[in-house]
């Protein structure tokens, strides 16, 4: 493919943003979705939109705002989609999933009930924290991403930081 | 420690055990497949080796098959299929030179009643996506075909009507500002224009039981686009404004809605001015390499029936040229430019076709497709 006259190739731009950020947005996506099949999958064609988009983003900035948007995006699809089956497998009358059982040591406990408590929540208050306190990424960023302004933003975040404060008080306690 | 510092320590941790597949290589086979194996997801090899007016022709060749086969049908039906008028509206002697010599092989009654035969038609698809406003509008896109190589002894472009039902369900769009609601929730059972006694029917009955309410994440105004992308989409396919009858499930009494929208009657085509984009290019399509004199076509309905045509990149704009569409009443017209890209540095471009902003708030309807110019 010839290359753009000026900066990264979509090729190139996706080898060097998939190195760097892969496994960071997976991990976002489960935090999304608690799903890491599903996460994958999600930012998987994240990368495929982003790669097909380069041309109008042209910046690794630009792209990785990008693929932000599109994982939470995407994740919020996946969520619906799934709710919607749920529904028809209720009405089915199918056995709902059997709860985890291998979760044995202190650690993993520990993360399961972080991430139960973060899909306990709203949906825009999960995306707000783990955009917040997982990708480190201002308001403006956020609100960006969401596409919601930054007092919401700002309310959403306090909100959803009390809820998990209150889910997770013993653990808070327990970092200090 | 601060109580937000704790919670980024929670989070982090939360997810620090997570080690995702390497999946790098099914992305890679994803952005280049195969041509062979996936024919309609990227540009086709002849398109690299002859570049963009022929590409336009292809496409527009196949316009001229659904508009032909539209005359006759009310006076909405201009914009079926594609409503374009390749030859005399053109001011682009180079491209649509070739454009309009080609157009007589497919528009010719022999190829339109034998579509299996030819091995790639293309026909229309309607995806949703969101006009200037953020409403969910219906897009048109062109997939090429058949996959499916069953013979069609009806006549009635079956074939086709199946395929551009099924991508409209389940196909993602060439175009990524495009999307299916439909993914993953309903899967065609079948598609079928038959004739029963004097009347026509147009069927499409579709598998999944657990869609006859919206979900409600899903707004009413998006469930009615998402019935209309089938109905439009059926409707190209036939060259005919036929109301579409729909089954859901396979039981004789099935839901008498679809995602919350009533069928107990036949659905006819939502008014175009409320259901399409005002604005839609035709060709050339997503991800096309082009090179030389672009043959830009589309549709629009538009303030004085001016769009612009461009191509960015960087946030420039190149070759920005007008186009004249139409105004007024409830269809789309035909607009086409020429672009003569050796004007400009090879290398990716977003081709850009935009309204006239009349009202001046600065947010007109538009349509784009990323291409490479060579």
């Amino acid at each position: 493919m010839p290359g753009v006259t000026n900066g990264w190739s979509a090729d190139e731009a996706l080898e060097v943003l998939y190195v760097a950020h892969w496994r960071r947005l997976v991990r976002l996506a489960v935090m999304l979705l608690h799903d890491q099949g599903a996460a994958e999958e999600v930012v998987q064609d994240s990368f495929v939109a982003m790669h097909s988009k380069w041309g109008r983003l042209h910046d690794p900035d630009k792209a990785l705002a990008y693929l932000r948007q599109s994982v939470v995006n995407r994740s919020r699809s996946h969520l619906r989609h799934l709710a919607v089956v749920r529904r028809h497998a209720e009405r089915e009358g199918a056995p709902p999933d059997e709860a985890g059982a291998d979760h044995t040591t202190y650690d993993v406990e520990r993360r399961g009930t972080v991430l139960d408590a973060l899909r306990g929540l709203p949906r825009r208050q999960r995306e707000v924290l783990a955009l917040r306190y997982y990708l480190d990424l201002s308001e403006a960023e956020i609100a960006d991403v969401l596409g919601i302004s930054r007092g919401a933003v700002k309310s959403h975040a306090s909100r959803g930081a009390a809820a998990l404060r209150a889910v997770l008080g013993p653990m808070l306690e327990e970092t200090r | 420690m601060t109580d937000d510092d704790q919670l980024r320590r929670l989070l982090s941790d939360a997810v620090s055990d997570i080690e995702p597949q390497d999946r790098i290589a099914e992305i890679r086979a994803s952005v280049h497949p195969d041509p062979q194996v996936v024919p309609m997801a990227r540009p086709r090899p002849w398109l690299y080796a002859l570049g963009g007016a022929v590409a336009s022709a292809a496409v527009i060749g196949v316009i001229a098959y659904a508009t032909d086969a539209l005359s006759g049908t009310d006076d909405h039906a201009s914009d079926l299929g594609a409503g374009q008028g390749p030859g005399p509206r053109s001011s682009a002697p180079v491209a649509t030179a070739t454009a309009t010599d080609s157009e007589a092989t497919p528009s010719s009654p022999s190829t339109s009643s034998a579509p299996v035969t030819t091995g790639a038609q293309a026909f229309a698809v309607y995806y949703v996506g969101a006009d200037a406003a953020g409403k969910p509008v219906l897009y048109r896109e062109f997939h090429r075909g058949p996959r499916l190589q069953t013979a069609d002894p009806g006549g009635n472009g079956n074939d086709v009507l199946t395929e551009a039902v099924h991508d409209a369900l389940a196909t993602s769009p060439l175009d990524p500002d495009y999307r299916t609601p439909w993914a993953d929730l309903a899967t065609l059972d079948h598609a079928s224009y038959t004739t029963t006694g004097g009347g026509h029917t147009l069927q499409i009955a579709l598998r999944n039981t657990g869609i006859a309410q919206r979900p409600t994440s899903m707004t009413a105004a998006e469930a009615r686009a998402a019935v209309q992308q089938l109905v439009y989409t059926a409707q190209a396919a036939i060259g005919k404004r036929e109301p579409v009858v729909f089954t859901v499930g396979r039981r004789a009494h099935g839901p008498t809605t679809l995602l919350g929208v009533d069928i107990t009657q036949p659905l006819s085509n939502g008014p175009v001015m409320r259901t399409l984009s005002l604005v839609n290019i035709s060709s050339p399509n997503e991800g096309d390499t082009v090179s030389g004199p672009l043959t830009v076509t589309g549709v629009n309905n538009s303030f004085e029936g001016n769009s612009v045509i461009y191509l960015q990149r960087h946030g420039k704009r190149y070759l920005v040229t007008p186009a004249t569409g139409g105004q007024g009443g409830n269809k789309l017209y035909p607009w086409t430019v020429t672009l003569d890209t050796s004007g400009v540095a090879p290398g990716e471009y977003t081709l850009v076709a935009e309204n006239d902003d009349a009202s001046g708030q600065g947010h007109p309807d538009s349509d784009t497709r990323t291409i490479e110019v060579r």
